[in-house]
C-alpha cells in the first residue's frame, strides 16, 4: 500500500471520528447569537490575488478549494467554536504567514464564523498587513503600553476577518510573550464572539523559545512545512517540541504545480 | 508494480520540474560539452587484413609417440610476438614513416608502443588471425596494416624454417647422443667378451654336462673303490687261511717223470721204427744223459744232506716248494692294494675337476647375467638410434620443404583496404550521446540526491509516523505577476532547449555534409 493510501485511511478515520460531533457544532451555531462585526468591504480581489490572500471570487479557484479543505479538516479535528490555533513555519519563509491569513480567510468565509489574525511574527513584515489602512499600534505596543485592545484589532476589508498587527517595537519581543496581558488578551478576543477563531502568525521554527511560549497559549498548533526544503527528521525534530495534545499536524506548501 | 512505477515517474517529474532551471543548464552543458568533444575528437581510420594459417608443428609429428607434445599454439599469440618483434617494429616505422627524423632509441621506443597500442592482432577463426591498425590518417592506416600482414608472411616463413632447423638440430643431437651411447654399449659388451674368454653360447650347457659326467665317474669310482676293498679284505682273510709252503716236485722227480716220458715215447717209436731210428737213437741218449743227471742229483742230495748233518745245519728239501694258491693271493693282493691307490688317486683327481667346473659354472652364470643387462643395453639403445634415424630423415624433409616454403600454408584470406570513414566513436555517436546523457544525468542526479538525501515534495514523501498528521497539501499560490513570470521562465526554458536542439542539428547537419 501506498503512502498516498495509508494516509488518505488515516486522515478519514480521524475525520470521521470528528463528524460524529459535528452535529454539536450546528446545534451551538444554532443557539448563539452572533453579532456581525461592521465590515466595510472594500478590497477587491485582484488586491487579495496579489497579496495571495484568497477571497470567495477569487480566480484561484484551486486555491480556494485547497484552503477550504485545509480549514474543513482542522475545523472537524479541533471541533470547538473557540479556539486559538498557532500556525508556524518549521523554516523562516516557510510560508506561515501565507497559511495563516488564508486559514483565516477560509474561515471568515463562513458567514457564521469569526476570524481574528494575531501576527506575532515580528522578524518580517506579513504582506497582508499591507491590507490595513492605518497601523500604528500593534500587539507590541498593547503589551507595553496601556491601551484598551480595540485600539489594535483592525478591520481587513475581508468580512469577519480582523487583524492584530505584531506592532512598531520589534526588539526583545519575547519578553511581552510571556506577559499575563497576553493571556487575558487573548481569552478576551477568543470569547468576544461565540465562533470566533484566533490564528496565530508564530515566527519560525529556529525560533524555538518564542514557539513554545506561544504554544502554550494557544489551543492548537500547525507546522508549516514548504515542499522540497526539509526531510523527514527535522519535521521529527520539532514535531516532539510540541505537546502532543496540541498538535493538530502539518501543512505542506508551495507544491509547484505546471502551469503554462 | 504499475503503480509503484507510476509513482516514481510522478516523483521524477516533481524533482525535475522543482529544479527545472539546474535540468536544463546541465542538460545544455552536457550536450555542449559532448558536441564539442565530438568535434575535435581526432579521426582514427582503421584497416584491417585477414591472413591465413594452416601450420602443423614440425615437432608435433616427428616427435609423435617419442615424446610429448606441448598445447596447440594459439595463433593470434604467436603472431603477435612475431608482429611486435623488434625486427618487424623497425620496419613499420619506416614504412609509416616515422624515423625520417633521426629518432633517439628512446622516441623510437614511444612510437613503437604507440603503434603497438594501436594494432590489434585476434583469432578470427580457427587459423584465421586479423590485424587491424588504427591510425588519424587512412593512407598510413592502409599502409602499415599492409606491411604488417607482408612482414608476417615474411617472418613467418623464415621463423618456421628456424623452427624446422631447429627441430633437425635436436634430433640430430640425439641422433649423435644415442650413437655414443649404442658405440658405449658395443665397447662394453667387447671388453666383456675379452675377459671371459672361454664363455661362449653353449658353454654353460657343456659345463654342466661335463659335471654330470665327473659325478658319475666319481661315483664308478666310489664303486670300484668300494669294490676293490672288499676284495682287499677278502683276500687278506683267504691268505691267512692259505699255508705259505707246499710239498712240491723235486728236480729227481721231474728227472725221472721226463725220463718216463721219453720212455713212452721210445716204446712208441720202437713199435714202428728200428732202434737205429736216428729218433730212436737220439731219444735213447737223452734218456741216457737224462739217467745219468738223475744220479747226480741223487748223489748231490746225499751228500748235502751228509753235510748238512755234519754241520748241524737243516737241510731244505728240494721237493718241499712255495704254496703256488698261497702266492697267487699274495699277488691278488698286492694288485688289489695297488688298484686301490690308483683308485683314490683318480678320485682325488676327479673330485678337483669337477669342483673346478662347479665353479667354472658359477662364473658362467654371472657373466650370463651381466651379458644380459649388456646385451638389452645394446638392444634398446639400438632400437632408439634406428628410430632417431628414421626421424631425422624425416626432419631433413620437413626442412628442405619449408626451406622451399612448403610446410606452412600462410595466405592473406583478406587484404588490408584503404579506409574511406573513419572508425571509432563519430560526431553523430558524440551528438546523440550527449543529448541522452544530457536528459537522463540531471534525471540521475536528482532522483539520486532525493533517494540519498529524502526531502518532503508532498505528502507521499513523509514517514509513516502516527503523530504526524498531513492536514492538507497546499499548491504554490501565483500572483498575476508570477504567473507572468512563471510562463516566462518556462517560455525561456523552451527556447534553450529548442536553441540547443536546433544548433546541435545544424551543426550536426553541416558537419556531415561536409565530410
Amino acid at each position: 500500500m501506498s503512502n498516498i493510501e495509508d494516509a488518505m485511511v488515516k486522515a478519514k478515520a480521524k475525520g470521521l471520528s470528528a463528524f460524529s460531533s459535528s452535529k454539536d457544532i450546528d446545534k451551538s451555531i444554532e443557539r448563539s447569537n452572533i453579532t456581525l462585526m461592521s465590515e466595510i468591504t472594500n478590497v477587491d480581489d485582484a488586491t487579495l490575488s496579489s497579496l495571495k490572500i484568497i477571497s470567495k471570487e477569487s480566480r484561484e479557484k484551486n486555491i480556494l478549494n485547497e484552503f477550504r479543505a485545509l480549514r474543513t479538516t482542522i475545523l472537524q479535528k479541533i471541533n470547538k467554536s473557540n479556539a486559538c490555533i498557532m500556525v508556524c513555519s518549521i523554516i523562516p519563509d516557510g510560508g506561515a504567514s501565507y497559511v495563516s491569513i488564508n486559514l483565516a480567510s477560509s474561515i471568515a468565509l463562513d458567514e457564521e464564523k469569526t476570524a481574528l489574525l494575531i501576527n506575532c511574527d515580528y522578524q518580517k513584515d506579513a504582506s497582508y498587513e499591507k491590507l490595513l489602512e492605518q497601523k500604528n499600534l500593534g500587539l507590541t505596543d498593547y503589551l507595553t503600553q496601556d491601551i484598551s485592545p480595540e485600539r489594535i484589532i483592525y478591520s481587513t476589508g475581508i468580512a469577519r476577518l480582523r487583524i492584530i498587527p505584531v506592532g512598531q517595537i520589534r526588539n526583545d519581543v519575547t519578553e511581552y510573550f510571556t506577559k499575563q496581558k497576553l493571556v487575558t488578551l487573548l481569552e478576551e478576543i477568543k470569547y468576544r464572539y461565540s465562533d470566533r477563531f484566533v490564528i496565530i502568525d508564530a515566527p519560525s521554527a529556529n525560533n524555538l523559545a518564542d514557539l513554545k511560549l506561544l504554544s502554550e497559549l494557544s489551543d492548537y498548533v500547525i507546522i508549516v512545512i514548504p515542499s522540497a526544503k526539509v526531510n523527514n527528521d527535522e519535521i521529527n525534530n520539532i514535531v516532539k517540541s510540541f505537546d502532543s495534545d496540541k498538535f493538530l499536524g502539518i501543512v505542506i506548501n508551495d507544491k509547484q504545480k505546471f502551469i503554462i | 508494480m504499475d503503480g509503484t512505477f507510476k509513482i516514481i515517474l510522478n516523483k521524477i517529474f516533481v524533482i525535475i520540474y522543482w529544479h527545472r532551471i539546474w535540468v536544463i543548464s546541465m542538460f545544455t552543458i552536457i550536450t555542449i560539452a559532448f558536441l564539442i568533444a565530438g568535434y575535435n575528437w581526432p579521426k582514427k581510420y582503421t584497416s584491417s587484413t585477414t591472413i591465413f594459417i594452416e601450420e602443423e608443428n614440425i615437432l608435433g609429428p616427428l616427435m609423435q609417440g617419442t615424446a610429448v607434445q606441448t598445447d596447440a599454439v594459439d595463433r593470434g599469440r604467436s603472431a603477435r610476438e612475431i608482429i611486435f618483434g623488434r625486427q618487424i617494429m623497425l620496419e613499420i616505422l619506416s614504412i609509416g614513416r616515422w624515423n625520417e627524423s633521426k629518432l633517439t632509441p628512446f622516441e623510437q621506443e614511444k612510437i613503437m608502443n604507440e603503434v603497438i597500442a594501436r594494432t590489434q592482432i585476434a583469432n578470427v577463426g580457427q587459423n584465421l588471425v586479423r590485424i587491424s591498425y588504427t591510425d588519424s590518417e587512412p593512407e598510413r592506416s592502409y599502409k602499415v596494416t599492409k606491411g604488417y600482414a607482408d612482414l608476417f608472411i615474411q617472418g613467418s616463413f623464415s621463423a618456421k624454417v628456424l623452427e624446422s632447423q631447429a627441430a633437425f638440430d635436436f634430433i640430430d643431437k640425439q641422433v649423435k647422443e644415442y650413437e655414443k651411447k649404442l658405440k658405449e654399449s658395443e665397447d662394453a659388451l667387447k671388453e666383456f667378451r675379452n675377459i671371459n674368454a672361454d664363455f661362449r653360447t653353449g658353454a654353460a650347457e657343456q659345463t654342466s654336462q661335463r659335471i654330470t659326467e665327473y659325478r658319475t665317474a666319481l661315483e664308478a669310482i666310489e664303486q670300484q673303490l668300494r669294490e676293490a676293498k672288499i676284495r682287499k679284505s677278502t683276500l687278506e682273510d683267504q691268505l691267512s687261511g692259505e699255508t705259505e709252503t707246499a710239498a712240491g716236485l723235486t728236480r729227481a722227480e721231474q728227472l725221472r717223470s721226463r725220463i718216463a716220458e721219453m720212455q713212452i715215447n721210445l716204446d712208441s717209436l720202437r713199435l714202428s721204427y728200428h732202434d737205429t731210428y736216428p729218433d730212436i737213437v737220439q731219444i735213447k741218449n737223452q734218456i741216457e744223459e737224462l739217467r745219468g743227471q738223475l744220479e747226480d742229483e741223487e748223489s748231490r742230495r746225499i751228500k748235502a744232506q751228509k753235510e748238512a748233518k755234519k754241520r748241524g745245519e737243516l737241510y731244505i728239501d728240494e721237493s718241499i716248494r712255495a704254496n703256488p694258491v698261497y702266492q697267487q693271493l699274495q699277488g691278488d693282493l698286492y694288485e688289489t692294494k695297488t688298484l686301490i691307490e690308483t683308485l683314490k688317486v683318480r678320485f682325488k683327481e676327479t673330485r678337483k675337476l669337477l669342483n673346478d667346473e662347479i665353479e667354472r659354472d658359477r662364473r658362467i652364470t654371472a657373466a650370463e647375467t651381466t651379458l644380459a643387462s649388456l646385451n638389452r643395453d645394446y638392444n634398446v639403445n639400438q632400437d632408439v638410434y634406428q628410430d632417431l634415424l628414421r626421424r631425422r630423415e624425416n626432419a631433413r624433409v620437413s626442412m628442405s620443404l619449408d626451406k622451399d616454403h612448403q610446410g606452412l600454408n600462410l595466405s592473406i584470406n583478406e587484404p588490408a583496404f584503404l579506409p574511406h570513414s573513419p572508425s571509432g566513436p563519430r560526431f553523430i555517436h558524440f551528438v546523440l550521446a550527449g543529448i541522452i546523457l544530457g536528459i537522463l544525468m540531471p534525471i540521475f542526479i536528482f532522483y539520486g540526491i532525493q533517494q540519498a538525501f529524502p526531502r518532503i515534495y508532498d505528502a507521499t514523501d513523509i514517514v509513516d509516523n502516527e503523530d504526524i498528521i498531513v492536514l492538507g497539501e497546499l499548491s504554490h499560490f501565483y500572483t498575476s505577476v508570477e504567473v507572468s513570470n512563471h510562463k516566462r521562465e518556462i517560455r525561456l526554458i523552451t527556447l534553450v532547449f529548442s536553441l540547443v536542439i536546433i544548433s546541435i542539428g545544424s551543426i550536426s547537419i553541416y558537419k556531415l555534409l561536409n565530410i
